[in-house]
């Protein structure tokens, strides 16, 4: 940590540790030496958000946040922008996956990245008025601008290239989201999304209208299929920010969860994967070996998914000694039945022919977006929350973290299937050592503006959540970023040069989490023209008819 | 090749049909399951401690001369039971009912209304009936004095006093 403090010590004007975070203050003239020094330094990036103290200090606060994997050190970038000038020129050239992050940004906060390689728009909807930025404090968090048409925010092909929609539903995953191929022939040049359509103000409801024990519920609803995760690393910030303590029994159970959750999350995957290269049986088989999982979930915490047992301070449930002897029963059932399931994808020709060398994600390119999870390690990136930021009861448990340097589709799959084997084997060390004792902890009042970072490892990669606290018994600032939010920003290398056939495939791999869709894209094959429609527009195209 | 296939088939022959005739043939809920909420009008006493913890905030009370109106919009309940713990009176139950689906939103409200008591010197409301019934049983000695001055308000006692 002294080396890495010593060399940024220059050209900044203020260093502080706090636990095992950096936090550096510095100038906006300065953030892309900042930036420089620390990719140097082997500093991954993680996120970027801000902070509006508009109100309080005439400023917006930049929260670069990156780490150091080895040494364990997360080191927070804070730099001022003045209410008056909020510009500062973008990191992209040094570390290519801020891309989102910036324009998100610019979308919520409303500061400027000069130089950036794409300033469209990103989370909010093209009828939003320019000038209002939802997350800064003065926004009121019910309110509706009124709507403002704009050019839609769609890369245009080159001359001579076509354009592919896939979506706005997703047809091999069943779920709404908006992926245009660029195509030359049979050939993918380039690629764009088009997302968040369902961007549902989460951060802003939290941080205007719940409370601390709220929002865990909240948080739980973020994500459909690993909900669990988003509630948990929430709790996590807020109990180091508050410096609870939290039972050992609840850290295991939270554990133990996470782990189930992978397990269903990864299963349903590879039953998904199977499913897009047309292996019907193996959906199915994949699928049934998942539900006991759901089951046992179901009886324990009464909900198959969303379990809602996750509060400040704990766990609201207790698990008792006859559920632990299901729950033993049903993973060891599991592990004899992925063991054949793998058997049997290993073995499969069709399925190597259509996974093999599809895809590729090399490892700079790999390292360059900062990607996470099976994606990374399927990459040769040896980076796993649990083993690199240990946190619930993951520092006494053994963990194996997979990997596979062949970088493609099938490298996920094996990766993940390998995983699946590793989450079974953590479970039974839970079980075995799961100690005895309260669930949880009362909270009492939370300090003010103290801030932290906690990680968790989900099943599709690393998952950030940032709370800083407030003074009104609810968070000042909470920021997530989920792990499809990098590995997103990955997919427009491994498809460039696949063919279209591949897509859905490669777009599969990376087991994203979708969200839906408002508008059409049609192409009038007369004119060929592209018109677009609006919800109100197809509303009266569907009663005219 | 042929090797993979045969033990796909094998694995999926193995296991009969595995989904259940719900909902032709009844299922019963697990143990833990949180359905829905049960309110009983006769214990709440209005202190709104459940209005707080719900993260819908589907809860409110409206405040009349004579009478608290509690109303549940239980068609935004995500089940999460905090209510129920944080009911102090055990006012609010959690049943296993979860065949909930209904064409009227309406439906799923509750709404209660609780008595409330006027002062005796002032004549403004200040607690439920419920509430006040509970702090009369726990008298010790249940005269007519003692019980009187239950019914000031906190504010005309601080006067008397």
């Amino acid at each position: 940590m002294t080396k890495v403090k010593k060399i940024i010590e220059n050209i900044s004007d203020k260093i502080e540790t706090i636990d095992e975070n950096l936090i550096v203050y510095s100038k906006p003239s300065q953030i892309k030496d900042v930036a420089k020094l620390l990719v140097m330094q082997g500093a991954r990036f993680v996120h970027l958000t801000a902070n509006d103290f508009i109100s309080q200090k005439n400023f917006i606060e930049l929260n670069y946040f990156f780490s150091l994997i080895d040494d364990r050190i997360n080191i927070i970038v804070k730099i001022p922008l003045e209410k008056e000038e909020l510009s500062i020129s973008s990191i992209s050239e040094v570390v290519p996956a801020v891309i989102w992050a910036e324009r998100e940004c610019n979308d919520l906060f409303g500061v400027n990245f000069e130089g950036h390689p794409d300033p469209r728009r990103l989370v909010l909807p093209d009828d939003w008025p320019q000038g209002v930025h939802p997350l800064r404090k003065d926004f009121f968090y019910s309110s509706r601008p009124p709507e403002s048409k704009q050019p839609p925010p769609l890369k245009k092909p080159e001359e001579g290239k076509t354009v592919i929609p896939i979506g706005p539903f997703y047809p091999a995953l069943e779920e709404p989201a908006y992926f245009r191929l660029i195509v030359e022939g049979e050939e993918i040049v380039d690629f764009d999304y088009r997302g968040f359509y369902v961007h549902r103000g989460i951060e802003k409801l939290a941080e205007s209208a719940l409370n601390y024990q709220q929002i865990p519920f909240l948080a739980e609803r973020i994500c459909g299929i690993c909900g669990f995760v988003h509630s948990s690393a929430y709790c996590q910030a807020v109990e180091k920010a508050a410096n609870i303590e939290i039972p050992l029994r609840a850290k295991f159970i939270r554990s133990l969860f996470l782990e189930l959750e992978r397990l269903h999350s990864h299963l349903l995957w590879v039953g998904l994967a199977a499913h897009i290269v047309g292996f019907d049986t193996l959906f199915m088989q994949a699928w049934r070996i998942r539900e006991p999982v759901m089951y046992i979930c179901e009886i324990i915490t009464g909900n198959r998914k969303t379990y809602g047992i996750n509060i400040v301070g704990g766990v609201t449930i207790d698990i008792h000694e006859q559920h632990l002897k299901e729950i033993e029963k049903i993973i060891s059932q599991i592990e004899k039945e992925v063991r054949e399931l793998r058997e049997i994808i290993i073995d499969d020709e069709v399925i190597q022919l259509r996974f093999k060398n599809v895809g590729i994600l090399k490892h700079e390119d790999a390292k360059k977006y900062c990607v996470s999870g099976p994606v990374a390690r399927a990459s040769g990136i040896n980076i796993d929350m649990r083993v690199n930021f240990p946190y619930a009861a993951y520092p006494i448990l053994n963990i194996r973290v997979p990997l596979n340097k062949s970088e493609d589709v099938w490298a996920r799959t094996i990766v993940r299937l390998e995983e699946i084997l590793v989450s079974i084997s953590i479970i039974k060390q839970i079980l075995e050592s799961i100690p005895e004792g309260p669930t949880s902890v009362k909270v009492s009042k939370i300090e003010p503006w103290k801030e932290a970072i906690s990680y968790i490892e989900a099943p599709r990669g690393q998952l950030f959540h940032y709370v800083m606290t407030g003074p009104d018994g609810r968070p000042y600032r909470w920021s997530v970023r989920a792990p499809s939010y990098q590995n997103y920003q990955a997919l427009s290398v491994m498809l460039k040069g696949a063919s279209i056939a591949d897509a859905p495939l490669i777009i599969g791999s990376i087991d994203p989490c979708f969200s839906c869709t408002e508008r059409y894209e049609v192409i009038d094959l007369k004119t060929k023209s592209l018109n677009f429609y609006t919800v109100e527009e197809l509303k009266k195209c569907s009663k005219a008819k | 090749m042929f090797k993979s296939k045969i033990k796909a088939l094998l694995l999926s022959s193995r296991h009969k049909k595995i989904t259940r005739p719900y909902p032709f043939v009844p299922v019963t809920p697990p143990e833990n399951l949180r359905g829905r909420l049960e309110v009983d009008p006769y214990k709440c006493i209005g202190c709104a401690n459940c209005v707080r913890t719900c993260p819908s905030r589907l809860i409110s009370i409206e405040n009349y001369e004579d009478e608290k109106i509690v109303i549940f919009l239980s068609g935004r309940c995500i089940y999460c039971g905090r209510c129920a713990t944080a009911c102090p009176e055990k006012a609010i139950r959690i049943t296993h009912e979860y065949e909930l689906a209904t064409d009227n939103k309406k439906d799923l409200e509750i709404v209660i209304k609780i008595k409330m008591v006027k002062c005796l010197i002032c004549g403004k409301p200040f607690t439920s009936l419920n509430m006040l019934n509970k702090q009369i049983e726990r008298l010790k000695e249940k005269t007519e004095e003692q019980i009187n001055k239950l019914k000031i308000c906190a504010e005309c006692k601080r006067k008397g006093s």
